[in-house]
């Protein structure tokens, strides 16, 4: 049970690295602007533009009414900031108050539900990594939550999921990244450094480009794919709302709401499931089947720690 | 036309087609992952997950043609 409140200090630890990240991202999507802008002062023709279109979209892409609030403070993205925060803090306050007083019998109806939620982590991720998944499940776990919980926060009105942010995808992912490769090289050492040759050395000039550009590719693909799920599906309930509204028909937009609930969480799945896919990858891998596999976990974790 | 225009039409070509070829794919791989969940429903299990996450791959390809045309859409030309 002490996994859980590591996991709670794991999201704070995210919520750090988004902010650092926050800036670089920051960065990317000016120069993207500007460059799609054809070098031109991006903000001033945006400006311009607004008001040259009917209907601003803007209003859906990253304007809530509650962005506006926040925008004399630090621009709309410090939205995602306090979206976040909301999760992180909610996430907290659930742990901490389920295992404060932890008990072996009469068992707290919060401390039995979050053992309900560690217990289905702890076959999902054994289930997919085997045995060696335990020491992973403070990562994954707490990916897993804090990501289903941002996606189902912007189905709430007035909010809006810190995941439909790329900066909040772009700081998840590289998580990811680091921990395969800090994985990798604490298991195999120099090892996991071959692999990145191939099994043929002549080819090796060949397959160290493609490898690296595999990896780099995966935090972009993680992120870009939870980004773009989330934003879209965002989207077209907010268009499914409007339309909605506009022929006088309420609720128009309700069983996109139950697809965006089922998509919130096979989002959650797929990201914890790509992470925990690729760092068993970096893992050594030996032949092991079910008989013994409690075994190898043992040995594999005694070699991790 | 106005270079707007254009761009309306491409992003919704731009999703189009993505979306088509990744439902191709898609299709493909869950007939497979079903015909062996018939013949061996033993394994369905590990099928399950090895598809879902080939399936979150080959969606990602769609998602990039998404945030493509959403670029194409809502940045003023």
């Amino acid at each position: 049970m002490f996994n859980i409140i590591s996991n709670v200090n794991l999201s704070a630890m995210l919520a750090s690295v988004e902010t650092t990240v926050h800036g670089a991202a920051n960065a990317i999507q000016e120069t993207a602007s500007v460059a799609l802008t054809h070098g031109a002062s991006a903000a001033s023709e945006h400006a311009a533009a607004a008001e040259k279109s009917m209907i601003d979209p803007s209003i859906i892409l990253n304007r809530h009414w509650i962005a506006s609030t926040f925008e004399s403070v630090g621009g709309h993205h410090f939205v995602v900031v306090i979206m976040s925060v909301i999760v992180i803090i909610f996430l907290a306050v659930l742990f901490y108050l389920a295992t404060r007083n932890m008990a072996v019998r009469e068992i707290s109806p919060l401390q039995n539900f979050v053992e309900m939620i560690y217990e289905a982590l702890d076959g999902y991720v054994v289930n997919m990594m085997g045995p060696v998944g335990r020491n992973f499940i403070v990562l994954i776990g707490s990916f897993f939550i804090y990501i289903l919980l941002s996606n189902l926060l912007g189905l709430v009105p007035g909010l809006e999921s810190p995941t439909a942010n790329l900066n909040t995808t772009a700081a998840l992912a590289l998580v990811t990244f680091f921990a395969i490769h800090y994985y990798g090289l604490k298991t195999q050492d120099l090892k996991y450094l071959k692999h990145f040759a191939g099994d043929i050395w002549w080819l090796a000039p060949l397959m160290i480009p493609i490898h690296l550009i595999g990896e780099l590719a995966r935090p972009l693909s993680l992120s870009i794919r939870l980004f773009g799920n989330i934003r879209g599906e965002d989207i077209a309930l907010c268009i499914l709302f409007f339309l909605g509204a506009a022929a006088n028909f309420p609720f128009f937009h309700l069983p996109m709401m139950f697809l965006a609930c089922f998509t919130s969480l096979i989002q959650a799945l797929v990201f914890t499931m790509l992470t925990m896919a690729y760092i068993s990858g970096a893992l050594p891998h030996e032949e092991h089947d079910h008989e013994d596999g409690e075994a190898h976990g043992d040995k594999e974790k005694a070699h991790i720690h | 036309m106005d270079l707007h225009v254009w761009s309306v039409i491409f992003s919704s070509l731009c999703i189009a087609i993505g979306a088509f070829g990744a439902a191709l794919a898609q299709g493909r791989s869950i007939v497979a992952a079903l015909e062996g969940i018939a013949r061996q429903p033993q394994s369905a299990g590990e099928i399950r997950t090895t598809m879902i996450i080939g399936l979150a791959l080959i969606e990602s390809l769609a998602i990039y043609c998404l945030v493509i045309s959403l670029i194409l859409l809502f940045v003023r030309w």
